[in-house]
């Protein structure tokens, strides 16, 4: 049961707030607020806190925080899961900054959604395509439209397919080209102890499938060393059994831009790029030493680096400089850090990008901070397991469609103790 | 018209909502339907952000016969709000409903028997039962799976209707279990299961025909149906061999990108694992859930309260299956990132303490020590903890984990050393002389000792090996010399510590032993450590009994402190994935069991608790809570009689602790906080604004730090309080001009004549209105020095003692204090501006004891009483007016 949602800013206003099953009172707000006020930083308050009278369950999504209070028995993921999916509805429907603001600016629009997503505490459409099918998300075309012709952003009839086998696609759909491209994008996620060792290293692969094709295409695609996506998270569209059988991933996809698999592969793995960081004290003042290179054995153009070192807020000043990039101090949002970043756009061929200089701490400050280094990249063209698209089939359609593969990898949290 | 639809915000931007309402009530009487969609929207958007729209029902709800679906759905939403408002209104439109679960439109069918059900007033029943029943079998798929969430509204509304037999609505949900299409099936199961739980009976009735059509449906349901049906089939007792095949089926879903259904398909396997033989099986099955297991985790596609829940959960799951991830790649996976909240990383801790082995420790320590170079004081605190505790438990090892213990001494960083003291106490009581050569290096960092639990810790160690330390006596004698100005925590480790030093050393430490006792049994009013003092005394008269007792062989201490308890373990582990399984207690101490409590409605929950609590007490489950409020009464009772006792004897004279101790609690408004950024108001921006409280010629005022950063100078200036906590207003506002660029800094006088709400406890709204707009915003309030006076507090103890009896008694239980021991009490309490009056200790093997303070606001006595028990805090609070407020800064400085 999902019995009530809260939709509240940084300084507990409440922006949104609807309820399924009776109606919680607004304190449980202040409860929370009062919880927020005693945390430090407000991303460490728990996600489930027991009150004498409730639970209360929330999620926590740049400046807004979703909470839902509960008094009885519901599993807190169910309810988790749901904020989520709010949540992606949400960036869905007006992009990846999702802030208190746009909340406001889409109140009736959101508090729709909210209506066909649950109902009496149950979850109900909550499938975005099929949302999208019933609410239109708010384009300048619409916004044209209604301003205009007066025409609505709720559609007057139920989606079709609501109730099919496949209800991720619509039907009728109609292409003048047809064309379907894949993305083969990897993330290394990793932690580089002082050692040079590699001591966490996971690389989370997904294959992102971008589809325009006409009708209700068939689609089978088979990937060299199938045993890499063993464990990958599925799209519900592809045929399970088919998969475990035969590792052939085989669906009949959603319109539009979807991931399509997702994977992940733990151990060593050849990462693209080195980081030797290395920070000494003596009297309260640190000598920093940072340098990075290529790794690769041959040349892959590795884009916009980035390495943010973060030092303890009592950090008083720095004096860094780099031979190539650019270098600044930023504070961070919570105050516990003050962070050096540095950037790059490429790393150069004929010299070796290395950051040098000092940071003063004050007198008495026992340095022995020992900061963990995050490193951003990008690299095009390459990815650090190898897979590759084996073979593409189309069937059921009659025409020949354009495919596409692109391949990528770039720095998740990739991680450098020093 | 047209342009206010772009955005729902804008339907809020209304200053004269009594005009607009009125031309609502005129446009909804339009015959333009567009017109009358827009008006009803309004309304909408009015009644969702909280303004009374009830009396516009009468014209909305004429427009419910209209052939425009998307005016209907409106009308519809507006219903389901505000029948309950004007139940009579809302009947005189059921005849409409009724007329719709019959329309051609399966959505409008749909639509109608969805709204009926949201009406929750008693007379609905007999419209909504036969259209329900009809809809039950309908033809098309979408109105019977409405009619199956519906049928649990019914029940919310009339519980007999839907459990009667003759009514046969349970029978019906049944019988679409067995109907093909999963959406039919998983909502049927989901109403089912609902008023199961509700109704505390099974009206499931699960048998092994319904099982496999379940299981069946599995893969072909979406998320939420796969969540429902997992749940129920964790509820059926399966036959072995039901088991093992249903654990196949649910197997795949473990992979599920879903978190939710990948912890219910585990809650099932948690279940069904212990009923199979086979060691094939159970071993291919723990197998499967390794990687689901590690996934939940994984940052990149769960946020982390996900995995702060999958933690929890897993933390119960290891203590079964302790093998399960002891490998170095999976105990990888809880490597804390600096980034993680802090829940996160506490709970990564928890887990690899819980892994550790002799196989792996050398990474985790090296793991550990890092981690305590953070930061973030609190994690490097638990992370040097966590150290102490793998060095006891793991007695092979125990040597490598207090190197790593001293090395992070030597850092000299104050609260690791601290911390490291209190975990070493730890060590040596585990394995007594064995690592005695770091006394040394303890030593060295005497002076940095500040904490009450460090400094105990410190005088232990140096009491227990007092005889190995050449200058223990010198030390101890230190320690002494302040003794009346400890805690008791640190005077009762003191007293200890110096009778082991004279047992070991009599011709050394004689003066200082005598000189101890004295000052604990003449001086000091915690009757704990007298009567330990006198204790003491006595056996001090025979040396060699003193020895044997006192210098005898202890207990040893084990790392089981933290482990659950079998029997609740496996309650805990039958209950994977509910609220039971995050705090770590059993269903019956923490929810009402299938109890169905609803939520409140508005109108009610202000005049809270007295109803609620009377139809709790018949409830079984409800014991534990109404024991525990029971055992409180008599003691509420008895504080004053207690307190009587106490102004006869000589104790009552204020202990020297209580005059000298400074506030040690960081006053957190040293700084002006800004309050209002430059940057990122609203409709409003260019200033900035930082406030800070402070006393000016001993009267309360508000001084503001104003940044213009606008490009005209700011010259009118208008600023107001909302009704707030304590009363605050600021009557007189008059700043400089604030020329572009530059800051002024204000001082507002405040007074305590505004109006009190008991809304944001802690904040005070305000506006500020310039020619650049207003603006709103929060002014956190959390110095409670300023208002609190103690030099106008009561400082007779019979005055204190009639102001008692005399005032009404509030009460809260400190929920998650900082600390629970009375010289933090004290501090923290002296530190906001309170008296400390009286300390008794009412029972000392359960150290149940209660302390008084005293202290004044707004010329207004405040008196309060801190109850310790059983490691709980409880505030009592008795003020005239000032009570509730009192009581919550009581709270707030406690934790």
């Amino acid at each position: 049961m999902f019995p009530n949602l809260f939709i509240i800013n940084s300084t507990g206003e409440v922006l949104i707030e609807k309820h399924w099953e009776g109606k919680a009172p607004r304190k449980v707000v202040e409860t929370f607020m009062e919880q927020q006020v005693k945390k430090e930083r407000k991303i460490d308050v728990t996600p489930v806190i027991e009150t004498p009278k409730c639970f209360l369950v929330h999620s926590r999504r740049g400046d807004i925080v979703l909470l839902t209070a509960i008094n009885k028995e519901t599993a807190p993921l169910f309810v988790l899961e749901i904020h989520n999916k709010i949540m992606q509805v949400m960036y869905h429907y007006f992009g990846p900054s999702v802030s208190s603001r746009t909340v406001r600016d889409h109140f009736s629009l959101i508090y729709h959604l909210l209506d066909e997503m649950v109902d009496g505490g149950f979850p109900f459409t909550t499938d975005i395509n099929q949302l999208q099918a019933m609410i239109q998300p708010p384009t300048i075309v619409n916004k044209m439209m209604e301003t205009f012709a007066n025409s609505d952003s709720v559609k007057k009839a139920l989606p079709e397919g609501m109730l099919t086998k496949i209800p991720w696609r619509r039907t009728g759909v109609k292409y003048h080209s047809n064309e379907i491209c894949f993305d083969l994008l990897e993330e290394i996620n990793c932690i580089i102890e002082r050692n040079s060792n590699l001591s966490v290293c996971e690389i989370k692969g997904s294959i992102v499938c971008t589809c325009r094709l006409s009708g209700m295409p068939d689609i089978t695609l088979t990937v060299t060393h199938p045993s890499l996506i063993q464990d990958a998270v599925l799209h519900r569209c592809v045929r399970i059994n088919r998969f475990r059988r035969d590792r052939v991933i085989s669906f009949v996809p959603p319109d539009g831009r979807f991931t399509l698999l997702t994977y992940f592969l733990r151990g060593p793995a050849q990462l693209p790029i080195f980081v030797r960081p290395s920070i000494t004290y003596t009297d309260g003042s640190g000598n920093v030493s940072i340098s990075i290179g290529s790794k690769m054995r041959e040349y892959k153009a590795i884009e916009d680096i980035k390495v943010v070192i973060p030092f303890p807020k009592e950090m008083l000043s720095s004096n860094l400089t780099a031979n190539s990039g650019s270098v600044s101090t930023v504070e961070t949002a919570t105050g516990h850090h003050r962070e050096v970043h540095w950037n790059l756009p490429r790393i150069p061929q004929n010299k070796s990008p290395t950051l040098e200089g000092s940071v003063l701490f004050p007198p008495g400050f026992k340095a022995d901070y020992r900061p963990t280094l995050v490193v951003h990249f990008n690299v095009k063209m390459w990815n650090t397991s190898g897979l590759q698209v084996d073979g593409l089939n189309v069937t059921d359609v009659k025409y020949k469609p354009f495919r596409g593969v692109r391949t990528a990898t770039r720095a998740g949290r990739f991680h450098v103790r020093c | 018209m047209t342009s206010r639809r772009k955005k729902g915000g804008e339907y809020f931007k209304t200053s004269n909502q009594r005009g607009e309402i009125n031309e609502l009530k005129k446009n909804l009487k339009e015959q333009k339907t567009e017109v009358r969609k827009d008006a009803v929207k309004k309304v909408i958007a009015f009644m969702t952000c909280g303004t009374d729209v009830s009396p516009l029902f009468n014209d909305v709800v004429q427009s419910i016969g209209t052939s425009d679906l998307e005016l209907k759905k409106l009308v519809y939403l507006y219903i389901i709000n505000y029948a309950r408002k004007q139940p009579d209104a809302a009947l005189k439109v059921v005849s409409q409903f009724r007329k719709d679960a019959q329309n051609s439109d399966p959505l409008i069918r749909a639509l109608a028997i969805r709204t009926m059900g949201c009406i929750r007033i008693p007379k609905i029943t007999q419209h909504l039962v036969p259209a329900l029943k009809q809809a039950l079998k309908d033809k098309d798929d979408y109105v019977k799976k409405t009619a199956a969430i519906c049928t649990v509204k019914l029940y919310d509304i009339n519980k007999e209707v839907v459990v009667d037999s003759k009514e046969d609505f349970i029978t019906r949900l049944r019988a679409l279990i067995s109907e093909g299409n999963p959406m039919v099936v998983f909502n049927a199961v989901a109403a089912l299961t609902e008023i199961g739980m509700k109704s505390g009976k099974d009206v499931f009735a699960m048998d092994s025909n319904m099982l496999r059509a379940l299981a069946a449906t599995l893969s072909e349901c979406n998320e939420w149906g796969q969540v429902y049906l997992l749940d129920a089939l964790a509820a059926y007792e399966p036959s072995e061999k039901e088991a093992t095949s249903i654990m196949q089926r649910v197997t795949p879903q473990l992979k599920h990108k879903n978190a939710a259904v990948a912890m219910s398909a585990i809650k099932v396997i948690m279940k069904y694992l212990p009923l199979v033989e086979s060691k094939t099986t159970r071993k291919v099955t723990l197998d499967a859930m390794r990687p689901p297991l590690i996934t939940l985790l994984n940052h990149s596609i769960h946020p982390p309260e996900i995995q702060y829940v999958a933690l929890r959960n897993m933390n119960l799951i290891i203590q079964r299956f302790p093998d399960m991830l002891t490998g170095f790649q999976y105990l990888k996976e809880f490597f804390c990132e600096y980034n993680d909240p802090i829940y996160v990383k506490i709970e990564k801790l928890e887990i690899m303490v819980r892994l550790a082995a002799n196989s792996n420790i050398d990474l985790i320590l090296t793991e550990f020590k890092s981690y305590a170079k953070e930061a973030d004081t609190e994690f490097v605190r638990k992370a040097v903890r966590a150290i102490g505790r793998c060095a006891i438990k793991l007695p092979e090892k125990a040597q490598k984990c207090v190197q790593v213990l001293l090395e992070l001494i030597k850092t000299g960083v104050n609260y690791v050393v601290q911390e490291g003291i209190i975990v070493i106490k730890d060590i040596f009581r585990k394995y007594p002389n064995k690592y005695e050569q770091i006394i040394g290096v303890l030593c060295d960092n005497l002076d940095s000792l500040d904490e009450p639990e460090a400094k105990a810790s410190m005088v232990w160690i140096i009491g227990e090996y007092s005889a190995r330390i050449s200058n223990s006596e010198e030390l101890l004698k230190n320690f002494a010399e302040t003794f009346e100005n400890e805690g008791p925590q640190v005077q009762l480790a003191i007293l200890t510590a110096v009778v082991k030093l004279f047992l070991y050393k009599p011709n050394k430490a004689g003066d200082l032993v005598k000189e101890v006792l004295s000052t604990c049994t003449k001086k000091v009013d915690n009757p704990d450590l007298r009567d330990r003092g006198f204790v003491y005394w006595r056996l001090l008269m025979n040396p060699a009994t003193a020895k044997q007792i006192v210098l005898g062989k202890k207990p040893e201490i084990s790392d089981q402190t933290f482990q659950i308890e079998s029997k609740t373990l496996d309650v805990l582990l039958a209950n994977v994935n509910t609220l039971s399984s995050i705090f770590h207690k059993p269903p019956a101490q923490l929810v009402k069991g299938g109890r169905t409590t609803n939520f409140k409605t508005k109108d009610q929950a202000d005049d809270e608790d007295s109803s609620d609590d009377s139809d709790e007490s018949s409830s079984e489950d409800e014991e534990s809570e109404e024991e525990e409020a029971e055992e409180e009464k008599p003691k509420a009772a008895a504080a004053p009689t207690n307190l009587l006792g106490l102004d006869d004897g000589p104790t009552i004279e204020e202990s020297p602790a209580a005059v000298e101790s400074k506030p040690t609690t960081a006053s957190p408004s040293n700084k002006p906080v800004v309050v209002l950024s430059a940057t990122r108001g609203q409709n409003f921006a260019g200033l900035e604004v930082a406030t800070k409280f402070a006393k000016r010629n001993g009267d309360l005022c508000l001084n503001l730090y104003m940044k213009n950063k606008s490009q005209q100078p700011l010259t009118k200036f208008l600023f107001k309080f909302n009704a707030n906590f304590l009363g605050l207003n600021c009557a007189e506002f008059k700043p400089p001009t604030i020329s572009p660029g530059s800051t002024v800094q204000y001082s507002a006088p405040l007074t305590y004549e505004g109006k009190i709400s008991d809304q944001n406890f802690g904040q005070i709204q305000a506006a500020l209105k310039t020619q650049l707009g207003v603006a709103f915003f929060y002014i956190p309030f959390s110095d409670w020095s300023l208002i609190f006076d103690k030099d106008e507090a009561i400082e007779d103890p019979k005055e204190f003692l009639s102001k008692w009896e005399d005032l009404e008694d509030h009460k809260l239980p400190i929920s998650s204090p900082k600390g629970t021991d009375p010289s933090f009490v004290q501090k923290s309490l002296e530190g906001v501006g309170m008296r400390k009056m009286a300390y008794r200790q009412l029972d000392a093997s359960t150290g149940h004891a209660c302390m008084f303070l005293s202290s004044n606001i707004l010329d207004e006595d405040v008196l309060v009483e801190v109850e310790f028990k059983s490691g709980n805090l409880i505030a009592h609070c008795r003020a005239d007016k000032h009570a509730e407020v009192a009581i919550k800064i009581v709270d707030s400085a406690l934790s």
